[in-house]
């Protein structure tokens, strides 16, 4: 029987063996290569730090009936991938070999060249450890936060609320800028300054500045005392593994094609070490995600488990509750249609708690976006995605 | 066998009297916690502007949008296996209703009809939310003050 070997433990290894025992594969014939374990979600850790709770509900529940059913995990770190001999090397010595391999290593925050990047006190908001440092905080530290995108806002909130004094730093005009437009963002910014969050837009961060220990952020006008650094400035493939298996990567994330196939045979990749594709283009994009990373694992099941099944694309939805609004998005925005190639045009409405914007193209709806302030969530986006399934799919 | 019974939502019916919330986290969870609650009363400047719970939808955008096999239906009931939810939020974003929420710590809870008797209608005392047979909703006369997007799901169908 043959064995497949996935390597990492994040939700694109995890749900990768989930799929591949669900669609009958032997449990006993799967190994996960996993740095950390148990498997949490990067989603929950915002919440878990806001709401001072146990680290345990960042546990993804699927993991103890995967181990029950016999799939093995090995606590190790892939070093090296043998593709001429079909093996795994791993760093504490032993290697493995696979039929298939799928490659799930995830990304690595990404830490922009600036000085200061060393101190103590600065760090990312990324994987659980960098939890367990920020719940250590008491009293009420002033706190930089670097990038006002998805994590850096949400988790700008979360320690707002847990008292800290916390200043956001975004380089780009608007905040959220791959996630919402202007019209949006600039209001949604209104709402985050009025609840206490200070954020400075098109600031860039020049050093970081201290002694042994963090003392000061300087950015573009400006030098504000700080305790503590968080940098919420992107994510990058991490694909160190790959170095000199001639697999094809992009912009450093991996190519897989529709099958979630890289160019070597056997060898699958996904999540966020590799590129996805996008539903309404076509094109290659990449989109660190979790729900995306969980779409291509589904397709790399069913092909090892021997059904073609060719992705058709991604349409994107995404929400989140940053400091009590609503962020809402559904396929593409203004902004990443046009870097996409496309001659988009926006049109929006407001009720009375929300904002809400339809990206068109040639008058079909390509994407859709709001942002609420009351309880209340309900909106349009569903008939937007329906739109796009219907005319693209 | 379909569901032949459905949650039936008149929001102008309602006095926030939050009966129908503590309902539904008691039968559930065993306590009395809003958060924990799957039905929502939203009140806006003192006026319910909307009752957040799952209506069951078919065809259903969040079972569409799941990738982590976390939502699936089941004799007409869209159930959220808790076990393989990653938080991952897109249910949320393509919900017609607002009806899935974050309880404590990021876990996601939505209705699942407390397995055809719900909590929720056994304690609302004014009638706001009543479970009553498919049929009836969908030939229900409706006021032009409730035309809204729940009738239009009616209109491409319910479970």
């Amino acid at each position: 029987m043959e064995k497949t070997v996935i390597i990492g433990g994040g939700i694109g290894g995890l749900y990768t063996a989930y799929y591949l025992v669900k669609y009958g594969y032997s449990p006993r014939n799967i190994t996960v290569i996993a740095a950390e374990w148990p498997p949490y979600s990067k989603h929950r850790l915002a919440e878990v730090l806001g709401e001072k709770l146990s680290i345990d509900y960042t546990y993804i529940g699927i993991y103890n009936p995967l181990i029950d059913k016999g799939i093995n995990v090995i606590q190790d770190i892939a070093n090296k991938i043998d593709v001429a001999e079909k093996k795994v090397l791993l760093r504490e010595g032993g290697e493995i070999t696979y039929d298939n391999l799928v490659i799930a290593t995830g990304g690595k925050p990404f830490i922009p060249p600036i000085r200061g990047t060393d101190l103590d006190n600065v760090m990312t908001f990324y994987d659980i450890r960098d939890l367990k440092k920020l719940m250590r905080i008491r009293g009420s530290p002033r706190i930089a936060v670097i990038g006002a995108g998805l994590v850096g806002l949400t988790v700008a909130s979360a320690l707002k609320r847990i008292g800290a004094y916390v200043t956001v730093y975004e380089l780009m005009k608007n905040i959220l800028p791959g996630v919402i437009d202007k019209p949006l963002s600039s209001k949604l910014k209104n709402y985050l300054v009025r609840r206490g969050l200070r954020i400075h837009t098109s600031t860039r961060v020049e050093e970081i500045i201290g002694d042994r220990r963090v003392r000061r952020v300087k950015a573009s006008s400006r030098i504000d005392p700080v305790d503590i650094v968080v940098f919420a400035t992107g994510v990058r493939p991490n694909t160190s593994i790959i170095k000199n298996t001639g697999i094809e990567t992009v912009r450093g994330a991996i190519r897989i094609n529709r099958n979630g196939m890289t160019n070597v045979k056997n060898i699958y990749a996904t999540g966020d070490c590799a590129f996805s594709h996008d539903l309404i283009t076509h094109k290659e994009v990449y989109r660190p995600l979790g729900f995306i990373a969980a779409h291509y694992t589904k397709i790399i099941a069913r092909n090892i488990t021997g059904t073609r099944e060719e992705t058709r694309g991604i349409v994107p939805t995404i929400y989140e509750n940053i400091g009590g609004a609503h962020v809402i998005r559904v396929g593409l925005s203004l902004k990443e249609a046009e870097t996409l190639g496309l001659a988009p045009t926006i049109r929006c409405e407001k009720t009375i708690d929300q904002i809400s914007c339809t990206v068109l193209e040639d008058g079909t709806p390509i994407g859709y976006e709001a942002i609420g302030f009351s309880e209340r969530i309900r909106n349009k986006a569903w008939q937007v995605y329906y739109d796009i399934l219907n005319r693209f799919f | 066998m379909v569901n032949k019974y459905i949650l039936d939502i008149d929001v102008e019916k309602c006095n926030a009297c939050m009966r129908c919330v503590f309902a539904c986290s008691l039968a559930r969870n065993g306590v009395i916690d809003e958060r924990q609650s799957m039905i929502r009363i939203i009140v806006d400047k003192g006026i319910v502007i909307d009752i957040a719970v799952c209506r069951h939808c078919d065809p259903a955008p969040c079972v569409n949008v799941c990738e982590f096999d976390a939502l699936r239906v089941e004799n007409g009931r869209i159930i959220l296996d808790q076990s393989k939810c990653t938080t991952c939020k897109a249910c949320i974003a393509v919900c017609p209703f607002g009806a899935i929420r974050e309880s404590y710590g990021g876990e996601l809870v939505k209705c699942d009809l407390c397995d055809g008797d719900p909590a929720c209608v056994r304690v609302c005392p004014t009638g706001a939310i009543k479970y009553i047979p498919t049929h009836f909703v969908k030939t229900r006369r409706t006021s032009s003050v409730t035309k809204t997007i729940y009738e239009y799901v009616e209109k491409i169908g319910m479970r």
